[in-house]
């Protein structure tokens, strides 16, 4: 009798709530909002971010990597046309990366830890930069 | 009915918690659960520390922590104990005592990921990485053999072309010898140097890379002059004129 009452209770509120939806959807869409009291918002278009048009990416070597060789490949992405100067503390290289913008060249680490800067200059003049820390150690701890 | 129900739950997940529960651990249970737990304990320490090495300029030091900031411009907090070893070219006896603020150090360690603290195992202090100019030639001056070089921030840096200043020109890809007498105005070059002790806006070539196919198109008349460093205490350094 109990259970009775509360499924009863429970269909009426049911019955309750979609009447009352139907009837707010037939008042909404009778609705009509005179042509004076109408706005027409336009809003201005975000402006786009402007994309850097040099860049450089590195695949090899991580930062702050630990290495036991004294040769060490590093092997990048650039911009097709860029040219890439590479400084050490003894030293500065420049290469021109592939048509597709790959580069790859080595360099010889000295003992202990090694910076390395990059930089990638496009012919118009527009550069970017990048540095790792390399350390060379053959120690084991 | 409910009370009934509810009764009837409880018994049955009373049981099946029951029937779950292990039995009593045998001695090689607890010895198989103590090593399982060392090994996993072991796994998770060495995935955390790596071997790293990095590079910084000191910012504080104490007995046991070195402060550095990073070439990136991030703080780094380096352990030291009983084990680490400091190394200087100038000075055999270097130590934590000697570290003072300023100084660039290379340290090589374990650097915990969780803390993100490096347990300093060798410090060495670094030499001066040479200070790069890269920029338009605008002025040659054949008398003292020097390029004035104007930068991308304006700025402007005298040259001085040396015995063992090495000069190249980039030239279809690859790098040719080059000389002082083949410098143009206008030509992007890139110079590696260090700077002249008697006048700091002076930079000593020791490597200059002169890139032909780039165009810099600086503004050479507007460009002002580089700004004289700093000593720290507000007064600036500027070269004696006679």
């Amino acid at each position: 009798m109990k259970q009775e009452r509360v499924i009863l209770a429970f269909i009426a509120v049911l019955i309750g709530l979609l009447v009352a939806g139907l009837a707010f959807y037939f008042y909404q869409s009778t609705k009509t909002i005179s042509s004076s009291n109408q706005i027409i918002l336009n809003a201005p278009s975000p402006t786009p971010t402007p994309k850097p048009i040099v860049y450089i990416s590195l695949n090899t070597p991580d930062d702050e990597i630990v290495v036991d060789n004294k040769t060490l490949t590093i092997i990048g992405k650039t911009n097709p046309n860029a040219t890439i100067i590479i400084y050490t503390s003894s030293d500065q290289e420049a290469i021109q990366p592939s048509a597709q913008g790959d580069f790859s060249t080595t360099l010889t680490l000295d003992d202990g830890e090694n910076l390395i800067k990059l930089m990638s200059i496009l012919p118009t003049g527009e550069t970017t930069t990048m540095q790792r820390t390399v350390t060379y150690s053959t120690e084991d701890f | 009915m409910l009370i009934l129900f509810l009764t009837l739950a409880t018994l049955v997940l009373a049981h099946g918690a029951q029937a779950a529960s292990p039995a009593t651990p045998t001695a090689d249970q607890a010895l198989l659960e103590k090593l399982g737990n060392e090994i996993a304990s072991k796994t998770a320490q060495l995935n955390l520390v790596e071997k790293r090495g990095i590079v910084g300029v000191v910012t504080d030091s104490s007995s046991a922590q070195i402060t550095l900031t990073d070439p990136n411009g991030n703080t780094r907090f380096v352990d030291v104990d009983e084990l680490t070893k400091f190394s200087s070219s100038t000075n055999s006896s270097f130590g934590i005592s000697d570290v003072t603020k300023g100084t660039t150090l290379g340290v090589l360690g374990l650097y915990n990921k969780q803390s993100r603290r490096i347990l300093a195992r060798d410090i060495d202090v670094m030499d001066t990485f040479p200070t790069i100019v890269f920029g338009e030639i605008a002025d040659i001056d054949k008398t003292n053999y020097e390029v004035t070089v104007i930068k991308g921030n304006g700025g402007k840096t005298v040259i001085e072309i040396e015995d063992i200043t090495k000069t190249y020109s980039l030239t279809a890809g690859t790098l040719v010898k080059s000389g002082f007498s083949k410098m143009q105005t206008t030509q992007a070059i890139s110079v590696t140097g260090f700077p002249d002790k008697q006048d700091p806006n002076k930079l000593m070539a020791s490597k200059i890379i002169i890139l032909p196919d780039i165009q810099l198109s600086y503004d050479l008349n507007t460009a002002s002059p580089t700004i004289a460093p700093s000593t720290g205490s507000g007064v600036k350094l500027y070269p004696i004129t006679k």
